[in-house]
């Protein structure tokens, strides 16, 4: 222990500010390391976005808001993206410095970035966020965060094992939701059953015709470890979400948010269900979520809103933004960190290297439980889980579903 | 009798019928250019789920796309026939399969259905396709066979360390694959790599350490983690040396 902790001192020596911050961990257990704060009252973190369609311009410009931040860069595969983002940057700082680039590889070998927004298509993100980490830099990605559940696996080993500070990005789960937690910890309910999520269906295959590819939009990159196929405009519009290669549907991308919620709400947000039931149309009439505490989460029903709860000693009735809802119990629960909400959350992480809100476990868990409903609405197929090896038992056919073989050469992780 | 004769009659016709129907969507799947016929594809989409609980079909739909796979004319369709078999495929894909990992157009597609079943077979198909391959495609079959951890590939893995245009897609299928002395042989890349070559060693190699930990191999996942503590590397990469010897000492 007293030789490590050598070891570890003599390398703290080495290590200027920028480094200091690359080299501190949100989890490795090493208290000497970890600063009230990596970065002193004037150093900005220098930041860059990748993705820079409509939300992820979205979310640049809450970033953009932050003091703390100086963004840098910006990157799109369609041209137009990255254009009208470095607009938004240069308008902000009064300068026209931020650098655009097609390929993000050119923002992630920049030394001197020290974290990114991911807000690309739901296929890019593990590649990007991987990569990104195993170069030392933090990570704020969009919800989805992951295509796959084995995905949501080596993101979540990668940022452990170099200590990098990933953020996962659904607002709602917390800022939205927050009132049917404090009920639900505050004991309103007594102990939670019962919840219904109501978000969209599962994603499918994608049957849409080609169409001539227009200049500026470098196809081949926006469709990366996705089979291939031929050009469409909805695909870089915004379109790609009821389609299987990019994205899990309504049931990942509002999902992440309401199964996220719930999956809060019920204390289970690092952990996993044991069983996903389809619905049959006879026995079984919504996705049925078991866990091992008994508690069952439902996809659709309930009684208005996103979210519903049932405790063993009251239900929750009022949609979450209904005017005469009662004050929630005063309970305190560990939320975001910082000012300024989940963004406000990742910076004060970056600089603190807490973990934050939406740490990877939780999003990865939470991308997980969406995932297993869609393959079991896909193959129409009761799936037994084990939440702790993360693995599906007895059922080789559901198993194929864990990961898709990537297009070469876009290899992950 | 005559009742019963009746409704067996009218049964076998409707099986017939769906049969046509079914080989007739097959052939227009295997034409599909443009989005249309959605409505065929769908219906086989179908029938390849229902297949899941009838080995009956399963056997016959199999054999259907097999023979479609022969005589489709376009990228699409192929693709398509192939997500088919990746969800209801069975060892009698895998020669059919392995014949496809060679194309340039449709190798991915045949990839998606090797890599996702879980039979020996189809790992060995993979493996044996190493040498018949080049450039993306290599990188691609490496790559899958370190996803699935065919452990039967690490030899010819090892080799192809020094081959440039796959050394990295190698060092990662030995990292995630491990073994006894993977180690101990990605360790020297660290000296004589830089950039992402050097990142995806240290990923490799790091992702050995903690299978090693996980064997309860201390003495072998410590000699790894020593190589970063000691390195004049990247801070971040440092941190991960020590602290995976914390990991050792049970910190």
């Amino acid at each position: 222990m007293l030789q490590n902790s050598l070891i570890m001192q003599k390398q703290i020596k080495k290590f200027n500010r920028r480094n200091f911050l690359k080299k501190s961990a949100a989890t490795v257990p090493l208290p000497l390391f970890i600063p009230s704060s990596a970065f002193g009252a004037n150093e900005r973190i220098n930041f860059a976005g990748i993705g820079m369609g409509g939300r992820g311009r979205g979310d640049l410009n809450s970033f953009l808001g932050f003091s703390e931040i100086q963004t840098s860069a910006v990157c799109d595969v369609v041209q137009s993206h990255a254009e009208q983002a470095k607009s938004s940057v240069d308008r902000r700082y009064g300068n026209n410095d931020c650098k655009t680039y097609i390929d993000y590889r050119e923002i992630i070998m920049r030394d001197d970035i020290d974290a990114v927004l991911i807000a690309t298509p739901d296929h890019w993100h593990a590649k990007i966020a991987i990569e990104a980490m195993t170069s030392g830099k933090d990570v704020f990605c969009e919800k989805p965060e992951t295509l796959t559940i084995r995905e949501g696996q080596m993101m979540r080993d990668t940022a452990r094992r170099f200590g990098r500070i990933f953020s996962g990005g659904s607002q709602r789960v917390w800022g939205d939701y927050n009132w049917f937690h404090r009920m639900i910890y505050g004991g309103a309910i007594g102990e939670v059953k019962e919840a219904w999520v109501n978000v969209g269906g599962p994603s499918g295959e994608c049957y849409l015709p080609p169409e001539p590819l227009p200049n500026g939009v470098d196809w081949n990159r926006w469709l990366g470890p996705a089979p291939w196929r031929p050009y469409h405009p909805a695909l870089t519009r915004g379109g790609f979400r009821p389609f299987r290669d990019y994205s899990g549907g309504g049931m990942t991308d509002w999902g992440c948010h309401g199964f996220g919620g719930a999956l809060f709400a019920c204390n289970l947000h690092e952990t996993g269900p044991v069983k996903i039931t389809p619905p049959d149309g006879k026995d079984v009439q919504q996705l049925t979520y078991e866990f091992a505490s008994g508690v069952k989460i439902y996809h659709g029903g309930g009684w208005g809103g996103i979210l519903s709860f049932r405790g063993t000693e009251n239900e929750i009735p009022f949609r979450n933004n209904s005017k005469n809802r009662p004050s929630p119990p005063s309970v305190h629960i560990p939320n975001y960190k910082g000012q300024g909400g989940l963004s406000g959350d990742f910076i004060h992480c970056v600089k603190s290297r807490e973990k934050p809100f939406r740490d990877i476990e939780r999003a990865h868990r939470t991308a997980t439980h969406c995932h297993l409903g869609n393959i079991a609405y896909w193959l129409k197929r009761e799936i037994t889980w084990d939440p702790d090896k993360e693995e599906v038992l007895g059922d080789p056919e559901v198993s194929r579903w864990l990961d898709r073989p990537k297009r070469e050469p876009f290899t992950i992780g | 009798m005559k009742y019963l004769i009746s409704i067996l009659s009218l049964l076998s016709l409707s099986l017939a019928l769906n049969a046509d129907e079914l080989d007739e969507k097959l052939l227009l799947a295997g034409k599909f250019v443009d989005g249309n016929p959605a409505d065929a594809l769908k219906f086989i989409e179908s029938k390849a789920v229902e297949s899941l609980q009838d080995s009956q079909l399963r056997n016959s739909l199999e054999e259907k796309i097999i023979n479609s796979l022969g005589t489709a004319n376009s990228r699409r369709g192929k693709d398509f026939l192939c997500r088919m078999l990746r969800i209801m495929g069975t060892r009698k894909s895998i020669p059919l399969m392995q014949k496809l990992l060679k194309d340039q157009e449709i190798g991915h597609m045949a990839r998606y259905v090797l890599a996702s079943m879980q039979y020996e077979e189809a790992g060995a198909a993979l493996h044996q396709s190493l040498d018949t391959v080049q450039d993306k495609l290599k990188q691609g079959i490496i790559d899958s066979l370190g996803d699935i951890r065919y452990k039967k590939a690490v030899p010819d893995l090892i080799k192809l360390l020094d081959t440039a245009s796959v050394s990295n897609n190698a060092t990662r299928a030995l990292g995630l694959i491990g073994g006894d002395n993977v180690g101990e042989l990605l360790v020297p890349r660290l000296s004589k790599t830089t950039g992402k070559a050097y990142r995806c060693t240290v990923q490799a190699l790091l992702r050995c350490a903690e299978s090693y930990l996980e064997q309860g191999d201390k003495e072998k996942a410590l000699s790894i983690y020593n190589h970063f503590t000691k390195s004049e590397t990247d801070s971040y990469v440092i941190l991960a040396g020590l602290s995976g010897v914390a990991k050792v000492n049970g910190e």
